[in-house]
Parts: C-alpha cells; structure tokens; sequence
C-alpha cells in the first residue's frame, strides 16, 4: 500500500463534506418544496431517497477512482481488509445497506406509505441507507433497521396512495333493526369530512357471543387521518343512535379477551 | 343561486362603496367602461340571450330522451352543472318544447330534508290532476344536508321517480360536486337513463359567445393574442368568471379622434390564487361543503364538519376574507368567481375528482 498521502486524506475530507452539504442542501430543498406544494410532498420524498443513495454511490466512486486512485494490489487488499472487517464488526450494517438498496429498487414500501414490519405500524417518514422510520398513530418516530425486511416480511397498506380502507366496528344489541342500523352507520361514514367519497361503503353483520357486530369498511381520504375518522364516524352513529333511541353497546373488556 | 349571482354583478356594477373598498386596479377598470357595455353582460339576462345557442347538445339529449319516453321506455334525466352556470335557466328555457300545458317547474331555493317536507312540495295527486307529464325539479341537491338522517327526503324522491318514470318524464337538476358525492354514495346513476352533464365551454365557444354578444349591440372589439384560449384556461371554461375575466381585461381606447373600441387584452394578474395551497385542512373542508350544499348555514356546517359554533363562524369568516366566500343573510356560499381556483385547490388536496 502507498505511504499515506495528507493531501489525499483532505481531498477525501473534503470530498465527504460536499457529500454531506449537498444532502443538507438536497433535503432542505425538498421539505421546503414539500411544504409549498402539498401534492409533490410523497413524490419529493421519494426521489429525496433516491438522491441520496445516488449521492452516496457517487461519492465512494468518485473517491475511490479520482482521489485515492489505488493500485490494483492496493485495492485487493483494501477490499480484503473490508471483507474481514465486515465478517467480524460490521455486518449487520452490510445488511443494512443491501437492504436498503432493496427498499430503493424493489420498493417494497416508500415514503408516504403506511406500512406494518414486525410489531410496528405506521406511516414511513425518511428512508436511509441504514433504516427507515416510522410514524406511529401516537405520534412517536420508530427507527427500524433496514435489514428487518429482508428477514420478515412487510404489509403496506396504503402501496402508494393517500387514501385507505379503515374498519370501523360497532356492537350492538341483537334486538335492533338490522337496517336501520345498516343506514345509520353507512351515513355516519359517508358524512364524515375525512371520507373519500370516490368509494363504495360496506357494512358486514356478524354474530357474537351477546350482540352483533358491525363492520364499517369505508375509505379515509388520507390515512393519516384515520383515528380522526374512526372517531368522527363513531361520534355520528352514536348520536344518530341516541337521536332514534337505538340501544347501542360497548363491548365489554371481558368478552373481548374470551372471544379474540 | 342565480338570484345571488345577480347580485354580485349588480355589486361590482352600481355599489360604489364597495368599489371604494376594493384594493387594486382591477375593480376601478370597470367604472372606465361604458354603461351600456356592461349592461350587456349582466346575469341572468345575458345566459337568458346565450343558454339557446350554446346548450344545444344537452337540449338535444334531453329531446332524444323525451322521444324515448313517448315509446313507452322509462325515461329520467339529470342535467348536471357546475353552481352559477346556468343550469335553472337552461331548465327553464325547455319549456317551448314541451308546450305549457303539460310542463311543470319546480325550483328547491332551500334545504328540503324531512319526507314529509317533500309531500308537500310535490303533490303526485295534484300533478296528475293538471295532467303535468313534464316534471322539472330544479337544484335537486337541496334534497340532503351531510349529516346522518340528512338523506330522507332525497330517498324518497328518488323512490318517487322510479315509481313514477313511466307517468311522467322527470327532468332533475344537479349542482356537480353534490351529483358525485351522491352518486357514489348511492350509485342511483341508474334511476337516470339520461345524465346531461353542461359542458365547460372551450376558447372557440367563449369566442363565439362573447364575440356576437358584444357585436349584438354594436361594439367593436379587438381582442390581442390567444385571448380566449387563456380566457378558457384560466376560467375553467365556466360562464360566471369568464364574464368576469372578460370585463376585467375590456379597456376603451380612442384608435382615431372620437372612434372608440373596446380592446380587450390578456391580463395574467387576475384569478392568481397560488396562495390557495396554505388554506389549512379545515378550510379545505369547508369549501368542499359550500360547494357540495350550494350555500350552508352555520348550523348546516357545523353538521358537515361536526365542530362547534365559533369555530365555523371563525372558519367562514376567513373564506369570506380571503374572497373564497361570500356571507348573503345567514347563508354562506363559495364566491362564484373563485370557483375555477376552488375546484382546482380541492382536486389538488383532497384527491376529490371533480370532472366525471
């Protein structure tokens, strides 16, 4: 291997600085993009990832073959010395990487998407060469590694889209009318302000050990909105409910554990 | 609503104190132009000269559905329009082809929801009495408020028709988000063997209709450029904001000592909403339910948008502001002239498909 050379160690320096403000400038410029033009917002943090594994890529090439010009034996053993490294130290960060690179090409799941890995769900807000993280309904950002998709598997379940279908369930007493309930709950969907009315309703009955049970499926203008629907939805049958005096039910915690 | 739309015009015509609070050149362009000029384009008057000419093709399908009514088939039809485009008017402009007798108008001005509400309005027994066959129901959209319990009237106006269709031949009319929104709630497209949805006039139709309007009363006009290729563009090809845009680029100029001419030139700084896309979810929303109630008391958004009071009477008050909506009485409704920037603004954020 050559004597270390200062001047290749600065250029290299350098070289991960522009990497780095360039990615700073790059997702700067997305988010505020992102920001003015709500449309673009998922399409921006797609090709933000994109960008940036590009980037990456770019910059170990452009190190290896302009900077540090390394001779074929240096090279050889540069690669070696990566391998051992790897096989003792980093190779979960490896899978991690090829992961990564799955999630870029096969997209499994991308930005935007509400996805569920492992016990996790929610919507992905950043992917990296690493991980990627997701946002919980409550609120919290989950980092998870790349390498856990390559070894479960992913249910996403908006693939794309803003809108989702949601399950909205209701138990009511045996002894109310069937359609009339039916009506009321599919007017409680199809009035609430986060309904995406380009979709049908469903209302699926199904027997229980003390009451029936109601489906809801109805689809949600945006996932992320969708307690607020599920709540929205819920507060308008049940006013409608009390409104025509329609005996309706909780599902007691009890039942619940004996029939799930 | 055309009663309104009226207003708007007489509004920005005569109400001087208005104008005084209006910002910016636009509104003062107008006092500079001939009385008589702007008197051509007031509404309704002016749909009333031009709904025979350009509605042709939906009165031709109404006339083919009618001929199909007469050979025994069941036959109803919807005509479909954007509000303030001038579907009451083209309703009532078919009369002369039916003939009096038989012809029967009806236009809902306010929310009809309950079904006894309905009965009265629409007495089967007394239609078959005057022997109407031609049934005319006007702003069919005032049949639901959105809110649980909100559709009774409109269930059964619709069970009405299909009992109905082959005693008389229904003609509906529909405000467009309402005919979508209703349509995929209750797929009754099928009740309707005739849907007429009014279609958005193109640059040579604009061109056409404004052209020979203006000609009609001896105005020379020149117009510059692809006028109305933008006119269509940036209208949406919607008659209400392009009367707008049209008075708004109309300038009198002398081309000789004492020849004047209206010339009419393409302005870029009129209908720029670009700021539409920071109005918030809520504002969003409630533009989505003005459009869809064709003008909503605060009780009926609150309804739509389940928050309380002030909080609607706060939301309004921005849309009114920003000149989204306008406040007639307790009645607030999307600002005919914002509507082309409103549409596009709620297909953009709520992936809501205006155009089917």
């Amino acid at each position: 291997m050559e004597a270390i050379d200062l001047s290749k160690i600065r250029q290299v320096f350098l070289l991960v600085l522009v990497v780095f403000v360039l990615q700073r400038i790059i997702d700067k410029l997305a988010w505020g993009l992102g920001q003015k033009i709500k449309k673009l917002q998922v399409v921006l943090h797609r090709l933000q990832v994109i960008v940036r594994f590009g980037l990456y890529g770019a910059g170990v090439y452009v190190a290896i073959t302009m900077v540090l010009r390394p001779s074929p034996e240096a090279l050889l053993g540069l690669l070696g010395g990566t391998a051992v490294a790897l096989g003792f130290g980093a190779r979960e960060y490896l899978a991690n990487l090829l992961a990564g690179l799955v999630i870029l090409f096969e997209q499994p799941f991308r930005v935007g998407d509400r996805i569920e890995v492992e016990s996790h769900a929610g919507e992905v807000v950043d992917i990296t060469i690493r991980s990627f993280r997701l946002r919980t309904p409550n609120d919290n950002v989950i980092t998870v590694p790349n390498a856990v998709i390559l070894r479960t598997g992913v249910k996403s379940i908006t693939q794309g889209r803003l809108y989702a279908l949601v399950e909205i369930d209701f138990y009511l007493d045996p002894e109310v009318n069937l359609e009339a309930v039916k009506e009321i709950l599919t007017e409680a969907a199809a009035t609430s302000r986060y309904f995406y009315d380009e979709k049908p309703i469903e209302v699926l009955v199904g027997m229980e050990r003390f009451h029936i049970r109601y489906a809801v499926l109805a689809y949600v203008t945006d996932l992320r909105r969708e307690w607020e629907f599920k709540s929205d939805v819920t507060g308008r049958a049940i006013s409608r409910f009390q409104e025509l005096g329609v005996k309706y039910w909780v599902k007691p915690a009890a039942v619940f554990n004996s029939t799930d | 609503m055309t009663v309104l739309w009226d207003n708007i015009f007489d509004a920005y015509f005569h109400e001087k104190e208005l104008h005084e609070k209006l910002e910016g050149r636009e509104e003062k362009a107008i006092y500079h132009l001939p009385q008589e000029y702007l008197e051509l384009w007031r509404m309704p008057r002016f749909l009333e000269a031009v709904t025979g000419d350009i509605r042709r093709i939906e009165r031709g399908a109404i006339m083919e559905s009618w001929q199909n009514w007469h050979r025994g088939h069941s036959s109803a039809v919807a005509v479909i329009g954007y509000l303030g485009e001038g579907v009451s008017l083209f309703l009532n402009s078919l009369q002369p082809y039916f003939g009096e007798g038989q012809f029967y108008y009806l236009k809902l001005n306010r929310k009809v929801t309950g079904e006894k509400d309905l009965l009265e309005l629409i007495n089967i027994d007394k239609l078959h009495q005057d022997k109407a066959r031609v049934i005319v129901i006007d702003n069919c959209h005032h049949l639901f408020l959105r809110k649980p319990g909100g559709f009774q009237a409109l269930k059964m106006f619709l069970e009405i028709i299909a009992a109905t269709s082959k005693n008389f031949f229904w003609i509906t009319g529909w405000g467009r988000q309402s005919w979508i929104y209703l349509g995929n709630i209750f797929g009754f497209e099928h009740l309707f063997s005739t849907v007429v949805p009014f279609h958005k006039l193109d640059a040579l139709e604009l061109a056409e209709l404004f052209l020979t309007t203006a000609a009609s009363r001896g105005f020379q006009v020149a117009v510059k450029g692809d006028f109305f290729v933008r006119m269509a563009e940036v209208t949406g090809g919607l008659i209400t904001p392009a009367i707008y845009y049209w008075l708004m680029c109309s300038e009198e100029q002398e081309v000789e000592p004492g020849v004047k001419q209206i010339v009419l030139q393409e302005r870029t700084d009129i209908f720029q909403y670009q700021w539409m896309e920071e109005l918030s979810e809520d504002e969003i929303y409630l533009l989505l339910a003005l459009l869809q109630g064709d003008g909503l008391s605060l009780e009926q958004i609150k309804d739509f948008l389940a928050m309380d009071y002030l909080w609607c009477r706060m939301a309004t008050g921005s849309l009114v502001k920003k000149k989204l909506a306008i406040a007639e009485k307790d009645v607030c409704l999307v600002n005919p002239l914002a509507l082309p920037a409103v549409i596009k603004a709620l297909t953009k954020r709520r992936s809501v498909i205006f155009t089917r």
